[in-house]
């Protein structure tokens, strides 16, 4: 009995419906946190970009295929992409924490946030301030609840925003209202956007902290600065287009 | 394939083990790269999503990454890899609020290799598949996923063992007796 029932079996394990294994290195490697944590900076330690290092990594990253397939498949959204890197550059002199959180374009009401841009921007239902900002395909909606920073960005085919992470930056996928999103947290990582022209910029001087990305009905949305990934879903589930 | 026979790791295996154990990442990819495929059938005969299973496998991956401090030397990576594929995977479709069971859905372009059969013969092949992969389904989960372990997966008794976290000595009687609950469910269907 046992013996046929064992063909059986085996002869459907052959027959089952099983889709193409994937290439999860890139991706995995990506995820892998530090295995020796690494020194914090000290706080409010001046920092800076070194921009051309930067241009020059996102530029090769971009201008080799493969490369550029691993980066997106690293989070699977398309308009963004990671690319982790051995160390981040240090700000400008004369940057500062204050000065780093300027530049989120001008203040409007977040009554018209919703169609600022566009696109059609996800609202949390209290806010403390919005702005809008121009130096992205489509525009940026930037949202203020207290320390927590909803940035906004309509969704692209080729990714606008890159972020370059450090090895003490640990990267965790999950599921944000249904979408795949990604986690990274601990170490500060590089945020980078290609502007209307294609060139490619820095985020100002600003070193991200805790953020969760994901891409929701064409929108690819950031929020920063939860000190839990639970928080920072309980926000996105919050969001309303 | 497996590095592993009869229950030991060959050489080749334990020196990327050794040298992932030591933070050599590329050491850790090429495990990784030997052992997805079956932590990817693993996730997805649980989850029925290919997104699904590969977050799972990914997730999994960093895991175990970061447990291999934990992980006793000589032991086989394979099974050790499914484990904690099964365990991400399993927790994605609770969270998910999923129905437990396995996904055993059938190829419809498969076709049996070896003899060259008749229209008739594939058709009837494919009738028994289908009522086998129903006789599965009906059965609990834990008889479903030894049974998967071992002839969906192709793990030996001992990997078995490890990936489902049995005691070596009881993955046969509990295939055993998986195997009469099956037998049952087949006599059961009309």
């Amino acid at each position: 009995m046992s013996g046929e029932l064992e063909r059986r079996l085996l002869a459907l394990g052959s027959a089952l419906d099983v889709p193409p294994v994937p290439d999860t290195v890139p991706a995995v490697l990506a995820g892998l946190p530090a295995r020796r944590r690494r020194h914090r900076r000290p706080a409010g330690r001046v920092v800076a970009v070194v921009f051309a290092a930067m241009l020059l990594l996102v530029g090769v990253a971009m201008a080799v295929p493969p490369s550029r397939d691993a980066i997106l498949r690293v989070i699977g959204l398309r308009g963004v992409s990671i690319e982790r890197v051995p160390h981040l550059p240090p700000l400008p002199p004369g940057a500062t924490k204050t000065g780093a959180r300027l530049g989120l374009g001008r203040p409007i009401p977040l009554a018209s946030a919703r169609h600022a841009a566009g696109f059609t921007a996800l609202l949390p239902p209290h806010a403390s301030g919005a702005y809008l900002g121009h130096d992205v395909p489509g525009g940026r909606i930037s949202i203020v609840l207290g320390r927590v920073l909803i940035t906004e960005f309509r969704g692209a085919s080729q990714p606008i925003i890159f972020k370059t992470i450090d090895p003490g930056t640990a990267m965790q996928m999950t599921r944000v209202n249904g979408a795949r999103g990604v986690y990274l947290s601990g170490a500060p990582h590089e945020v980078l956007y290609a502007q209307p022209n294609g060139q490619i910029r820095t985020d100002r001087v600003r070193l991200a902290g805790n953020v969760l990305i994901w891409q929701q009905k064409g929108v690819i949305v950031r929020i920063e600065g939860t000190r839990t990934l639970a928080q920072a879903l309980a926000i996105a589930r919050s969001l309303r287009g | 394939m497996s590095d592993v026979i009869a229950g030991r790791v060959e050489p080749e295996e334990d020196r990327l083990i050794a040298e992932a154990k030591r933070g050599d990442q590329r050491a850790y990819a090429e495990l990784v790269t030997r052992h997805q495929a079956v932590a990817f059938r693993a996730a997805y005969l649980i989850t029925g999503s290919a997104a699904e299973a590969e977050d799972a496998v990914q997730e999994a991956c960093v895991k175990a990454w970061l447990a291999l401090g934990r992980f006793r030397p000589g032991a086989p990576f394979r099974p050790w890899l499914v484990r904690i594929a099964v365990n991400e995977a399993r927790n994605r479709r609770r969270a998910a609020g999923r129905r437990a069971g396995l996904a055993l859905r059938l190829n419809p372009g498969f076709a049996n290799p070896g003899a060259v059969p008749s229209a008739e013969s594939e058709a009837l092949a494919g009738e028994e598949r289908a009522q086998l992969a129903a006789a599965v389904a009906r059965l609990r989960e834990d008889d479903q996923l030894i049974i998967a372990a071992r002839y969906f997966l192709g793990l030996s008794e001992s990997e078995a063992a490890i990936a489902l976290r049995l005691r070596p000595g009881t993955v046969k009687s509990r295939l055993s007796r998986a195997l009469g609950r099956l037998q049952g469910q087949l006599e059961a269907m009309p």
